[in-house]
């Protein structure tokens, strides 16, 4: 499986390490230096050993991104929008709300929003994510309801009609 | 179900990860609790906040990765290779001065080339005078002139 970017058919899996990344980092820049030391590692390694290529990749993905985190010493509040930023007015309330849940995911260990992250838009199960993370399962599901309720905190009550 | 046991199974509620019977009995406890019931809700709207809201589409993480390179580097082998070749060219410089050096010491000295003197023959003072004169002290010379001496005194 070659992943290299720009080769037909194969953009998918970079863009999902990218976006893996992205989510834990909330940096365009760390996360394609993230990507790209991921993609390395990936070329480099033996295939044969690698039961599922994605899983990997993934597992890969969040070790590296905890590791880059974690080099910051703290989480930083995180302020950069994504690219594409939608346009009008309901847009622009989504996102201000985004920013919010960017700044809030910033305020979280690197444990609390990998595990959050992978759960939420991965749908990973928590013995993947704590087999991914090297910790107990009840660990992880601690750091979740922890991630969880930090952000309630922070973002308050759930607006609908802005979604 | 107690609260107690409702908050044990919260992460696995709202992770989806609950069988069929103990989800039955969750939400059996949270419409019987309004302090869990509320508490549930507001974490699956953050929940929902979340999910609608990622900070990365996938069409974004497309663009961002459409300047990704990734340079497929060269095996393992091959970026010693360099590195290899250099030792292995010390290592025959290195063997190879030391076998010479190795050759000069086991080779047998040759004695040391010296003119042979042979003992001056019995001339007459004469001759030895003229020779030195001439500053040809060659043996063979004043021996000829010896042998030349004697023949002309019989």
């Amino acid at each position: 499986m070659a992943i290299m970017a720009g080769m037909p058919g194969e953009e998918s899996l970079t863009a999902q390490v990218y976006r893996w990344a992205y989510r834990l980092l909330h940096n365009h820049h760390d996360a394609l230096d993230a990507s790209q030391e991921v993609l390395v590692r990936w070329i480099e390694r033996e295939k044969k050993s690698i039961e599922s290529p994605q899983a990997w990749l993934r597992r890969t993905t969040i070790n590296h991104c905890i590791d880059r985190l974690r080099a910051r010493h703290r989480p930083r509040p995180m302020r950069e929008s994504p690219a594409g930023a939608e346009t009008g007015h309901e847009a622009a309330a989504r996102d201000e709300l985004r920013g919010r849940i960017t700044a809030a995911l910033g305020t979280l260990t690197e444990h609390q929003r990998a595990v959050l992250v992978a759960k939420v838009y991965d749908h990973e199960t928590f013995a993947a994510i704590a087999a991914a993370m090297g910790t107990s399962v009840s660990t992880a599901k601690t750091h979740y309801l922890r991630a969880l309720a930090s952000l309630r905190d922070r973002l308050g009550e759930y607006r609908e009609e802005v979604l | 179900m107690n609260c107690s046991q409702m908050q044990g199974l919260l992460a696995d509620y709202l992770g989806n990860e609950l069988d069929a019977e103990r989800r039955h009995r969750a939400e059996q406890h949270l419409s019987d609790c309004p302090a869990c019931r509320e508490e549930v809700q507001r974490l699956q709207g953050t929940l929902a906040q979340l999910v609608r809201l990622d900070t990365v589409t996938p069409a974004e993480a497309v663009v961002q990765t459409s300047r990704l390179r990734v340079i497929r580097v060269r095996p393992l082998w091959m970026r010693l290779g360099r590195e290899l070749l250099k030792v292995a060219a010390v290592l025959v410089v290195g063997i190879t001065a030391g076998w010479y050096v190795r050759a000069a010491r086991h080779e047998p000295a040759q004695p040391p080339t010296v003119a042979r003197v042979e003992p001056a023959q019995q001339v007459h003072p004469g001759w030895i005078e003229l020779s030195r004169r001439t500053g040809s002290m060659r043996s063979s010379f004043v021996a000829q002139l010896a042998q030349f001496a004697q023949a002309s005194q019989m």
